[in-house]
C-alpha cells in the first residue's frame, strides 16, 4: 500500500512539473531555434507571391536567415521592426520584428544585413497599391 | 487682405493633395482581451497593415495570427493551433467603408467620429460589423482608432467546455493605426 503511494505521490509530482514547465517555457526565437533556410528578401517575397498558400506551408513558423538591404525600420511595444526592399516591381517588403534585448545595435538604412527570424507568413496587397509584406518575428541580427 | 488669400490658398491646396491620396501603415496595432474569473489574456499585434482611401473612406485592414504576442508561450500556441487554426487561416482581414463621409473632413485638422461598416473575417468565417471610430487628422497623419467586440461563436471559433472558464465568450478588440500619405 505505502508503494503505491508512493509511485502516485511521483507521478503527481511529475505532472505538476511537466504542467510548470508548460506555462512558463520561455517563447520561441530565431536565436534558439534550429535555422531551416537562408534566402535573399528577394527570393524569399517571389516564393511568397508566386504560391503564398505553398510558401506558408513550406515556412510557417521556421527559422529564416534572410540577407538583404535595410530600408527602414520602426519600434513599438513589442520591439523593433526592420524593413528589408526587394526587388519586386510591386515594392513589396520582407520585415522582421526583432527580439529586443538580444540586439542592441542596429544597422542603418541602406546597410547590408544578414537577419533570422520566424516566419509568421505573407500579407498580400489586394489594392495593388502597397505590395506585399512577407513577416518574420521572433528575431535577431546576424551581422 | 493678400496674406489671408495666400494662407487659404495654401490649405485649399493642402486640402486637394489630400483628396484621393491613400494613407497606410505596416505597423499598425491590432488587441484583444479576454477577462473572465480565472484568467485575463491579452495579446497584441504591431505589424498590422492598414490602407485607407481618404476620398472614398474604404479601409483594408489585414493582420497574420501567429503575429499576436502573448504573455505566455503555451497561450499563443493554443491560440494559433487550437482556435484560429492558424496554420490553415492565416489572417485576419477587414474591408471596410465610412459610413457617411459627410461627418470626417480630412483637409481639416481635427478629431472626428465616424462610424464604419465592413466584413471582419477571422478564422475563415466572415461576419458584417460596424463599430465606432474615432479618425485624428493633423500634421499629415491620420490616426484611426476603434474598440469594439467579437463573439467567439459568430466567428466558429470553439472553446472547449473545461476552458470555458478561462475565455471569455465576447473579447473586446482594439485597433489603432497612425497613417501616413502612401508615395508611388
Amino acid at each position: 500500500m505505502k508503494k503505491i503511494a508512493t509511485i502516485v505521490f511521483f507521478i503527481i509530482l511529475l505532472g505538476l512539473g511537466f504542467a510548470y514547465y508548460q506555462w512558463n517555457k520561455p517563447k520561441k526565437s530565431a536565436a534558439s531555434e534550429e535555422v531551416f533556410a537562408h534566402r535573399s528578401a528577394t527570393d524569399l517575397y517571389l516564393e511568397f507571391t508566386s504560391d503564398p498558400t505553398g510558401a506558408f506551408q513550406i515556412y510557417n513558423q521556421k527559422n529564416v536567415e534572410v540577407r538583404g538591404v535595410m530600408d527602414s525600420f520602426a519600434k513599438d511595444s513589442l520591439g523593433t521592426k526592420l524593413t528589408l526592399r526587394t526587388e519586386s516591381n510591386d515594392g513589396g517588403v520582407v520585415t522582421i520584428t526583432l527580439v529586443e534585448e538580444m540586439n542592441r545595435i542596429l544597422p542603418v538604412i541602406g546597410d547590408s544585413v544578414h537577419i533570422r527570424g520566424l516566419c509568421a507568413g505573407y500579407i498580400a496587397d489586394d489594392t495593388g497599391l502597397l505590395g506585399g509584406e512577407v513577416q518574420l518575428n521572433q528575431g535577431i541580427i546576424v551581422n | 487682405m493678400k496674406k489671408y488669400f495666400f494662407v487659404i490658398g495654401i490649405f485649399a491646396f493642402g486640402s486637394l493633395q489630400m483628396l484621393g491620396q491613400n494613407f497606410f501603415t505596416r505597423n499598425g496595432h491590432l488587441g484583444f482581451f479576454s477577462k473572465t474569473n480565472m484568467e485575463d489574456i491579452k495579446a497584441n499585434n504591431e505589424s498590422v497593415t492598414y490602407i485607407m482611401d481618404l476620398t472614398s473612406g474604404e479601409i483594408n485592414i489585414s493582420a497574420l495570427q501567429t503575429n499576436f504576442q502573448f504573455e505566455k508561450a503555451l497561450m499563443q500556441e493554443h491560440y494559433n493551433e487550437n482556435y484560429m487554426e492558424s496554420s490553415k487561416y492565416p489572417k485576419a482581414i477587414f474591408k471596410g467603408k465610412i459610413d457617411d463621409m459627410s461627418k470626417v473632413n480630412f483637409k481639416m485638422e481635427g478629431v472626428y467620429n465616424a462610424k464604419v461598416s465592413g466584413n471582419l473575417e477571422i478564422h475563415g468565417v466572415g461576419k458584417p460589423y460596424t463599430v465606432d471610430a474615432v479618425f485624428k487628422v493633423g500634421g499629415g497623419h491620420v490616426v484611426a482608432e476603434t474598440n469594439f467586440k467579437v463573439k467567439c461563436a459568430d466567428h466558429n471559433i470553439k472553446i472547449e467546455s473545461s476552458l470555458k472558464n478561462n475565455i471569455a465568450e465576447t473579447i473586446d478588440v482594439n485597433a489603432k493605426a497612425d497613417l501616413t500619405e502612401l508615395k508611388k
